[in-house]
């Protein structure tokens, strides 16, 4: 029983990290109908990037600066990205969601030409706490992701409830069509979820690293996980990509512990079918209606 | 074939249905006795539950309440598919052809279910399936032939207007030789003289084993067309007779028809 | 009556008359046929570097028409066809290291394989479109390296499998591997253009333009899933076994994600095409671009993807026509 509950704890846990990865992909798909396949290739460049700041590849800065200036770079990179398939985004969901694998393809290039194939470690400057409650061992990592989840999460909603562009996301993730003949600039709504994508993208590629090595793919292998998170919990729904998250995290440590630690995105294929199956758009999906 | 004739002029009766969506009730007690060999007209303000009648009788929505019997066959449970089987056929109020077959081709779903070609004629040009294949493009060539448009059998429908398309959508439905054709607002978005053709060729659908039910609002066609007229309202019967009958019904005229210009 | 004829001379004077429409695909048909032609002799002056290139080409070409079949009459896009591919590749692999057997043996079995594991992935899948879809077969694609290497005294691990067997006794070993091929390329694309005029393709193609008129008219969901997926499936499946037969291995590397992605990929370069000459321009780009970078492997992504992205966007500039082709419609 122990073993569960501390099971469910890690899992809880590493929910988290699925589930910001996944908050990233659902604000894209409201507000421009785009998957976006780029965003673990996108977040594993912006964890590059803060270790080539930190470690002495372009420069030599303290942690905190480092993640900032990777912020700024962050924001132009996921602007321009956003602009390379903005004539598509009207035309087709299909053709713009297939333009952003070309996008993913050279932010993967990028990734590789930059930094080679190395495999480094990139760790949070945390204090090396332990603690214990009950059965659950507790780290200062784990706080680290709650908190920083916490707080990401926090803040979108604020943004997405109390700022006009937060209200005119919601508008426009609504009615796009409605929201335009009101006035409102799709364009500056679909730049800023693929910002706050890239941010929040960053935050978690970041929280991800420390429990793996850091190579030019070891983000965007976490990625499966944040879109099984996101469709498992409703692609049209945030509230869903976080339970969509921290249900994926928990299976998935169940299950590698109980059955077999081999077939990780096995238990993932079989966990999708499964729950869509039985919520056939997500477990908070919105459920839409149709005429004849 | 008396035995045969007979099940043929299969009446589709309907019984005490009801119909509610969450609270909303749609459909009350309606009861019909829809003939075959005629054409019934079904009218009513809009919402008066026309189009959910439609779909209650095709399979897409179950009526909480009530039956509807093709002649001996009860329906309760036949899903949309098992209905075609049984012989329904309907159009839709929005033009439901495949942008990317011919108008023939279009056609040519109408017999889908009676063809039996399999998967080996579907890759490989053997004689059964060849020889089916023709057939089925003469049938739907003559289905088009009945509506009036034969010419278009090989254009496709963007390049067609929408009276066309729905004098074709109306092809495909008959094609298959249905018992049960149910029309939703054929005419919606036609000029009058895409209606005039639409007239005359509903009246030439006239068939004495089929059940032909067409929704409208365009009183002319109605009129002109329907041997029995059923009015419904806010989702009850109103009155049923006569195109004289209905239009001189101080009920109907109240409701739905307003005051008669001559 | 008149006044239907009348309506009707309105229109074709607008209207494109079909003759008119027909002549570019007779167009298209007598180049196809021109290539296939120049194909079919170029192993008389092109070296054993081209000829064995070449075969991989082909192979790939069918493997991206499996990935147009499923957008042209599913609706669907996948991103993990490679499955499929591998399921076609290890049972030509398995066959000849259990049974001894050719490929002349075991490329139907392959078909059949391919066939039976699409329906195996689209029973429970069958009610999931769009993205649901799409991650359903990412998760897809990234179990299969799983599964190879949890049963790897059958699969051979990482390192894989050899096809080794001559399929037609007597010729040589590298003509082999790029007339059947070739031969499979130009059969795949024969049958499917055949297919186009049956009844079960128009009803695939309704029933993806309005569902509920396809059911009124009998035509189930259900069964327009699985046999795309099913179709589908055999057609990568046969593109699996001529892979490995030209390329003589078969191992976990050749069927990643990526794989799969670049499959995708492929089919959007191709148009969705699965004609012999639009399949082959996509089979040629996923084919030759990493040989060309050889030396360059880490601008294989980027050129990947620019080009990806050139073509998207370039295409989007084009006429509304050929843009409806790209964007999943008219074959």
């Amino acid at each position: 029983m122990d073993d569960f509950i501390g099971l469910i704890w890690a899992g809880v846990v590493s929910g988290c990290l699925y589930a910001m990865g996944a908050i990233g992909i659902v604000l894209i798909y409201k507000s421009s109908n785009v998957v976006n396949f780029a965003h673990g290739n996108l977040a594993g460049l912006a964890a590059f990037l803060v270790f080539g700041f930190t470690a002495g590849l372009f420069a030599n800065l303290a942690w905190g600066a480092a993640v900032v200036l990777t912020l700024a770079v962050m924001v132009a990179v996921m602007a321009v990205s956003y602009f390379l398939i903005a004539p598509l985004v009207f035309k087709s969901d299909l053709t713009s969601t297939i333009a952003t694998l070309g996008v993913g393809l050279i932010a993967q290039g990028a990734t590789q030409l930059l930094f080679g194939s190395n495999v480094v470690s990139l760790d949070l400057p945390l204090p090396a706490w332990r603690g214990q409650i009950g059965p659950i061992r507790i780290t200062a990592y784990d706080l680290a992701v709650l908190g920083a989840t916490a707080v990401a999460i926090g803040l979108l909603y604020l943004l997405i409830e109390r700022t006009r562009i937060g209200i005119a996301f919601r508008a426009v993730s609504a009615n796009p069509y409605a929201s335009r003949v009101c006035g409102l600039n799709l364009r500056r709504v679909h730049l800023f979820s693929w910002i706050t994508a890239g941010v929040l993208g960053l935050i978690a590629s970041l929280l991800i690293v420390p429990t793996t090595f850091l190579s030019s793919t070891s983000v965007s292998s976490f990625m499966l996980q944040a879109f099984a998170a996101a469709v498992v919990g409703g692609f049209n729904s945030l509230p869903g990509a976080v339970l969509g998250g921290i249900l994926i995290g928990a299976i998935m440590n169940l299950l590698s512990f109980y059955v077999s630690a081999e077939f990780n995105n096995t238990y993932l294929l079989l966990t999708i079918l499964l729950v869509l199956n039985v919520f056939p758009k997500g477990v908070l999906a919105i459920r839409g209606g149709a005429r004849v | 074939m008396s035995a045969q004739a007979t099940l043929d002029r299969d009446p589709l009766v309907v019984e005490d249905l009801s119909l509610s969506f969450g609270g909303i009730q749609v459909l009350q007690h309606i009861a019909l006795h829809l003939k075959a060999g005629e054409i019934t007209g079904l009218i009513g303000p809009n919402g008066a539950g026309k189009t959910s009648f439609f779909n209650c009788l095709t399979g897409l929505y179950s009526p909480q309440h009530g039956s509807i019997r093709l002649g001996s066959q009860r329906l309760e449970g036949v899903p949309p598919t098992g209905r075609a089987a049984l012989g329904f056929s309907r159009s839709f109020q929005h033009v439901a052809l495949c942008p990317e077959l011919t108008m023939a081709e279009n056609v040519m779903i109408g017999l889908d279910r009676q063809s039996s070609a399999g998967w080996l004629d579907a890759f490989l040009p053997l004689p059964g399936g060849r020889a089916e294949r023709s057939r089925n493009r003469e049938r739907a060539l003559a289905a088009l032939d009945r509506l009036g448009v034969l010419h278009v059998a090989d254009d496709y429908p963007a390049q067609l207007p929408p009276g066309v398309l729905r004098l074709a959508e109306i092809a495909r439905a008959i094609a298959g030789d249905p018992r049960v054709l149910l029309l939703d607002e054929p005419a919606a978005g036609l000029n009058s003289i895409e209606t005039g053709d639409l007239s005359s060729a509903l009246k030439r659908l006239r068939a004495p084993g089929l059940v032909l039910v067409v929704v409208e609002h365009d009183m002319d066609l109605i009129m002109d067309v329907c041997d029995t007229i059923h009015v419904l309202n806010v989702g009850r019967l109103l009155a049923s007779g006569s195109p004289g009958q209905v239009r001189s019904n101080p009920d109907v005229v109240r409701v739905y028809l307003g005051d008669e210009d001559a | 009556m008149s006044s239907v004829i009348m309506s009707s001379n309105r229109l074709a004077a607008d209207a494109k008359p079909a003759a008119v429409a027909a002549a570019p695909r007779r167009l298209m048909a007598g180049a196809g046929v021109a290539g296939v032609v120049v194909l079919a002799l170029l192993p008389l002056v092109a070296g054993g570097y081209w000829t064995y290139t070449l075969g991989l080409c082909f192979a790939n070409a069918i493997a991206i028409i499996s990935v147009s079949f499923l957008v042209r009459y599913g609706g669907e896009v996948s991103i993990g066809h490679g499955v499929f591919v591998a399921a076609g590749a290890y049972t030509v692999a398995l066959m000849e290291k259990y049974l001894g057997v050719s490929l002349l043996a075991s490329l139907p079995l392959a078909a059949v394989s391919g066939a039976f594991l699409g329906l195996l992935f689209a029973y429970p899948s069958r009610y999931l479109s769009g993205i649901y879809l799409a991650v359903a077969t990412m998760a897809l694609a990234l179990a299969l390296p799983e599964v190879l290497l949890h049963f790897s005294s059958v699969s051979g691990g990482y390192e894989g499998l050899y096809v080794k067997l001559d399929a037609l006794p007597g010729i040589a070993k590298e003509t082999q591997r790029y007339y059947l091929p070739l031969a499979g390329l130009v059969a795949v694309a024969l049958l499917l253009r055949h297919f186009r005029r049956s009844r079960q393709a128009m009803a695939l193609l309704l029933i993806r333009a309005s569902p509920h008129a396809a059911e009124s008219f009998g035509v189930r969901r259900s069964w327009a899933r699985l046999s795309c997926m099913a179709l589908s499936g055999a057609i990568a499946a046969i593109a699996g076994a001529l892979l490995s037969f030209s390329s003589s291995t078969v191992s976990p590397n050749s069927f990643t994600l990526w794989t799969s992605i670049f499959l995708l990929v492929g089919s959007v370069v191709s148009l969705y095409s699965m004609s012999i000459l639009g399949s082959l321009l996509g089979g040629l780009f996923l084919t030759l671009m990493p040989l060309l970078l050889a030396g360059a492997g880490d601008w294989v992504p980027i050129l990947y993807g620019t080009a990806l992205l050139a073509v998207v966007l370039g295409v989007n500039a084009l006429p509304a026509k050929l843009r409806a082709r790209l964007h999943g419609g008219n074959p």
